[in-house]
């Protein structure tokens, strides 16, 4: 996929090592993107009916991009800056994983592999079902040498730990450090804004703060929330700060956390969603915004609500064609680019790379060609930090699947967690950032 | 093959879960128990609000009757060697997924077909014990049993142990009953029609130079006594 302008020259230009064969990279940007500027698409194989993977969600939250990393095994290459010099190799696939000949249990199985049921008490045929099975199975080969001795935790103390540094952590950020409160704000990402950062433009959405205008010390980039637990004295938050040096475990513990990591990409259920060349919304207008690459030249957007529209006009702004744009919920407004459908995906076609997509609209059947399918849906609330600090969790179906139950201020069954953004629900980066504010206000009460 | 994925890191899909649900799977545990989903690596961030909406489509379930899998931290990938950064001593045990206000086993999946008045046996809990008295009761032609379990089938340890099965323990009769278990799950395939994934491949415990808990000393004769062969 091309890259869309020369780097600039205060980025460094590198070369990688992608099973023997050099890549060009530039320092520091996620490696993932690098092989996919470099036009590789095929970046790891299923661990079932090995089908072909390529990058998806660029957050953390698939499997598709897993690979070996200078004799690491299953790291995200979505999350490992590229590096010169570094080594890459894929996994779990024979000879290779442009060319894996387990892909033959896809075709052999075209109506899935039961494991509950198959050959169950055929004397020969079970066990050696199981020795195969068990030669198949796993992740990865263990690590070419033992890890180096992990860096001490640290522990800090602080009055507000909030969690994510999007629309909504970043709004909470401002109204504490207003009231002087003091707090730690803790993001997954190297930079601030979350979706602010990485999706489409959207009308009304607020600005991303310099990080100079928080107060020093309060912000940890890089550093996700990986559990809620508690021990004796009080809850605190396990965040894992990753820093070029290496990784270290944070402990905080806080009188109030607020929870605003908001959600996953979803996958959206069509035939072949799992192929290379398909990706999440945002991670599509990350790999633009962020990293200067285009994920197709030839895209078709697929989804509903408030992104699905900026994101068409985002990759066309950027140079893609667009093939196709079929909306999900509803018919496209009168503004809507030409190609746009209402309608529903039915599948995508392309042996070890998506090269078109099937659909069904009004009017009928369509297929167009594309080398590219962007999911833009509304994303899942990430509620697991929440559940496992006590809150409840719900299942709407008139907002798409789960949410935190809070009350108007964003306070959650457990009296000291509060949440706020895209973990109540689909909302706009404007809603997510009031409800930030709101959260932030009655925390300052409480702890003021 | 075209397949409509589900659970991409399982390769789950969504043929799986729908058997699963017309199987009679009303509750997303025992649907990520029977189809593998949201086992793998991202720990069900991509799939878990995918297989809710087909729970939800398939009008089986209520809108209250779905609840999400508890979720274990790490919530990403992480060294162990970081999580054991931390002074052990001042780590106690993590506070537990669900807490004491949240209801496991959703109220809403309950049957709401009446309980019958009488029943020649009933069986309280539908864990493992539970469930294999049931069984058996029935293989041996007795059917007016009634089983009640307040959560789902296995929704307790039955349905969260760790898979291994061993012969040594401290007392004669808890290795004969080991040995017997053993002999159970040989046969379970063929009985039962359903794969267990049965593989012996040896069991290890060990301790430290010097320390001898009480007890420990003892396991070795007693296992010798019941049939089966320690090697040190």
């Amino acid at each position: 996929m091309p890259r869309l302008r020369p780097a600039t020259s205060s980025a460094r230009q590198i070369a990688i090592d992608f099973e023997g064969h050099s890549v060009p990279a530039i320092e520091g940007e996620p490696v993932a993107c690098s092989l996919l500027a470099a036009g590789h698409a095929v970046f790891s194989r299923s661990v079932k009916y090995h089908r072909p993977r390529g990058p998806f969600c660029f957050a953390a939250a698939c499997s598709h991009c897993l690979m070996r990393v200078d004799g690491v095994p299953n790291l995200y290459t979505c999350r490992v800056p590229a590096r010169a010099g570094m080594r890459l190799e894929r996994q779990d696939a024979y000879p290779s994983a442009e060319h894996d000949v387990f892909r033959s249990i896809d075709w052999m199985f075209p109506r899935g592999l039961d494991h509950h049921e198959m050959f169950a008490g055929v004397p020969v045929a079970q066990s050696v079902m199981a020795k195969v099975a068990r030669h198949l199975a796993g992740l990865g080969l263990l690590p070419e040498k033992a890890a180096p001795p992990a860096v001490p935790a640290e522990v800090v103390s602080t009055d507000v730990a909030i969690l994510g540094a999007g629309a909504a952590g970043l709004a909470a950020a401002s109204a504490l450090a207003s009231k002087r409160v003091p707090f730690l704000l803790c993001e997954q990402e190297s930079f601030l804004g979350g979706r602010l950062a990485i999706s489409a433009t959207e009308p009304g959405a607020p600005e991303i703060p310099q990080a100079g205008a928080l107060p020093e010390d309060a912000l940890r980039l890089s550093s996700p929330a990986i559990g809620l637990y508690q021990d004796a004295s009080a809850r605190f938050a396990a965040v894992v700060c990753r820093t070029p040096a290496g990784a270290r475990l944070l402990v905080v513990y806080a009188k109030r956390f607020l929870i605003a990591v908001g959600g996953h990409p979803r996958l959206l259920p069509f035939e072949n969603n799992d192929l290379p060349g398909i990706f999440a919304g945002r991670a599509a207008s990350y790999l633009v915004r962020r990293c200067a690459v285009l994920p197709g030249k030839k895209v078709a957007v697929v989804g509903e609500g408030p992104e699905l529209y900026p994101l068409a006009a985002l990759l066309q702004q950027a140079g893609a064609s667009l093939s196709a744009l079929i909306d999900l919920g509803g018919s496209p407004p009168p503004d809507a680019p030409a190609g746009s459908f209402q309608g529903t995906v039915l599948k995508a076609h392309g042996r070890t790379a998506v090269s078109g997509l099937s659909f069904e609209m009004p009017a009928g059947k369509n297929k167009v060609s594309c080398d590219a399918v962007i999911v833009s849906a509304p994303p899942a609330a990430s509620y697991e930090l929440a559940r496992q600090a006590g809150a409840r969790v719900l299942f709407r179906g008139d907002r798409g699947g789960f949410t935190v139950e809070a009350d108007v201020n964003g306070r959650s069954l457990a009296s000291d967690v509060f949440v706020a953004g895209e973990m109540l629900g689909p909302m706009s980066a404007a809603e997510a950032a009031e409800s930030g504010r709101r959260a932030a206000e009655a925390i300052a009460r409480e702890v003021g | 093959m075209s397949k409509v994925l589900v659970c991409p890191c399982e390769d789950v899909t969504d043929d799986d879960v729908r058997v699963a649900i017309d199987k009679g799977y009303r509750d997303i545990e025992s649907v990520k128990r029977y189809t593998g989903f949201g086992t793998g690596i991202c720990q069900g961030k991509s799939c878990l609000s995918a297989v809710a909406q087909m729970l939800f489509k398939s009008s089986k379930v209520p809108e209250a009757g779905i609840l999400p899998f508890t979720p274990r931290p790490p919530l990403y990938p992480t060294e162990i060697s970081l999580l054991a950064s931390e002074k052990a001593d001042s780590l106690q045990a993590p506070a537990d997924g669900a807490s004491a206000n949240i209801s496991f086993g959703a109220p809403a999946l309950r049957s709401e077909e009446p309980i019958p008045e009488r029943a020649k046996v009933v069986i309280i809990g539908g864990g493992i014990m539970g469930l294999a008295l049931a069984h058996n009761l029935g293989v041996r032609k007795e059917t007016d049993v009634v089983v009640l379990e307040k959560g789902y089938l296995c929704a307790g340890a039955s349905g969260r142990n760790g898979g291994g099965v061993r012969m040594q323990w401290g007392t004669p009769t808890n290795i004969e009953l080991a040995k017997r278990s053993i002999e159970l799950m040989k046969s379970f395939a063929r009985e039962m029609g359903i794969n267990i994934w049965l593989r012996q491949g040896g069991y290890c415990s060990w301790r430290r130079a010097g320390k001898r808990p009480s007890g420990s000393r003892a396991m070795p004769r007693f296992t010798t006594s019941t049939g089966c062969t320690p090697k040190s």
